[in-house]
């Protein structure tokens, strides 16, 4: 971890100085990371990867006053949370109204994970894509907090940096959100018994 | 203790955080709830769902998006940086002339903080080693890599405000470890081949490779960007150009009949940093 950090370092001493190699590199380790990030966010590949290419350039012009007192890539989910309420209110597109929506493509994007036969991958395909339209469903910044916690793993701490709130302010609302989640998901109750 | 506090109280709760009153107070709750113990429950299992997750399949193009936009950035800075040298390529013509094969490279790497002579704000690289090199008529790109190195190539692409073109398509994604030899893997012999464009990760520069465009004549007048410029003038004497120049530009051509390619380059580069232009092998190198 401590290597990591100051590989970090490192690279924005140097992307500060103007080198774009080292940008190029911190794209390179924390794209994958990023998009995951943006794809639970918008649920869509495309929505995803603009996200992340819009939250990179904001990166880059505002590296040079990077303060470098916390953590890159909390620095980053912080800016892809920005980018994403950004575009929301730009776009203010409509929500899926339906979960039901959620079944028209769960064969097409399951991949079969080994040792698991077509019709468990076919039935964790549609719990995860299930799960993830229950998330889209949630209010833009609690959508944040829950993906951060619990797909990208962040603590209460680093959300809490990366989002600019108060530690307690993150632990209700991400309570409110995980009660809210267990609602839009209870329709669909028999399907996560026993997942 | 009533539901909805209790409720407040489930993220704590799981998570074996609640200080111990409050934890007392909450599972005494829960056992005389059946509702919340049963709400609780779920709530324990939906916490767990996430973990189930399996990672998103990351789009190949997701890096050239994001550097294209990169690249947006950087030439933008630079246009907004002014020149202090006058004009760019000023290169006259030339009658059509049977081309074997043309190849310009452009090497380009931003440094805000360079100056390089003529151009401010911007810092002449290195230029990489890759060489454009022509045996018995048949051309070979070959880059030798000192460090591990990524290489993008993308094709074609009219848009050339920011290298490579903004509308190129990519056509693979390489690795070269270091202290091997990598040839370009692509086929160029069609009647009107596409340019080539690669980007080269360990210095971040940009190499667009032109070829022949026989079938394209070379008019004797005129007007576009340096690409086009340089193209024009490896068609009009059948010459490769390799030309690294760190950012396009405009410029206008006007008749260049009876200069050889060294002596019409360097009219053209006349006012740049690019006055080093050799002609070897059938290749002109402008640096």
């Amino acid at each position: 971890m401590e290597n990591r950090l100051q590989t970090d370092l490192a690279l924005i001493e140097r992307a500060q100085r103007g080198d774009r190699d080292a940008v190029n590199q911190l794209v390179t380790k924390y794209q994958a990371r990023a998009y995951q990030f943006a794809y639970r966010l918008t649920g869509n590949p495309d929505d995803a990867s603009d996200l992340v290419a819009e939250a990179f350039v904001r990166v880059y012009t505002a590296l040079p006053r990077f303060r470098r007192d916390s953590q890159f890539s909390t620095w980053l989910f912080r800016i892809v949370t920005n980018c994403f309420l950004d575009a929301k209110k730009k776009t203010d597109r409509k929500p899926t109204d339906q979960l039901e929506d959620a079944w028209v493509d769960v064969d097409a994007k399951t991949t079969i994970v080994e040792q698991e036969s077509p019709v468990e991958a076919s039935e964790r395909g549609e719990r995860e894509e299930i799960l993830q339209r229950g998330i889209e469903k949630l209010p833009e910044y609690q959508r944040a907090m829950i993906v951060m916690f619990h797909i990208e793993n962040l603590s209460y701490e680093d959300i809490a940096a990366a989002l600019d709130l108060p530690i307690g302010t993150v632990k209700s609302r991400l309570n409110r959100a995980r009660l809210a989640l267990r609602e839009i998901l209870e329709p669909y109750e028999e399907l996560f018994i026993g997942a | 203790m009533n539901c909805d506090k209790a409720h407040e109280l489930f993220s704590e709760l799981h998570e074996e955080s609640l200080a111990e009153g409050l934890r007392f107070k909450v599972s005494g709750h829960l056992q005389d709830c059946p509702s919340c113990a049963h709400e609780f429950q779920v709530f324990q299992r939906n916490y767990g769902l996430f973990s189930t997750f399996s990672p998103v399949p990351v789009p190949d193009d997701l890096d050239e998006l994001i550097a294209r936009r990169l690249d947006r950035i950087d030439y933008e800075r630079k246009r907004a940086t002014p020149a202090r040298s006058g004009g760019w390529l000023r290169v006259t013509t030339l009658g059509a002339a049977a081309v074997a094969v043309i190849a310009v490279a452009m090497f380009y790497k931003p440094n805000p903080g360079g100056v390089g002579a003529g151009m401010g704000g911007v810092s002449i690289a290195k230029p990489s080693d890759l060489r454009v090199e022509k045996v018995n008529e048949v051309i070979r790109l070959r880059y030798s890599a000192e460090k591990d190195t990524r290489i993008d190539v993308l094709e074609g692409g009219s848009d050339h405000s920011t290298l490579p073109p903004v509308d190129a398509k990519q056509l693979r994604v390489d690795n070269v470890v270091a202290g091997s030899h990598y040839d370009v893997p692509v086929d160029v012999t069609g009647p009107i081949p596409m340019p080539l464009w690669l980007r080269l990760s360990t210095t971040g520069e940009i190499v667009g490779v032109f070829f022949p465009q026989p079938a394209v004549r070379v008019a004797r007048d005129f007007e576009g960007d340096t690409v086009h410029a340089l193209q024009a003038i490896a068609n009009g004497y059948g010459v490769i150009v390799e030309a690294h120049v760190p950012q396009p530009g405009k410029m206008r051509q006007h008749s260049l009949q009876g200069e050889d390619p060294v002596a019409a380059a360097k009219r053209s580069m006349k006012g740049t940093p690019y006055l080093d232009i050799k002609l070897h092998n059938g290749v002109l190198r402008v640096r």
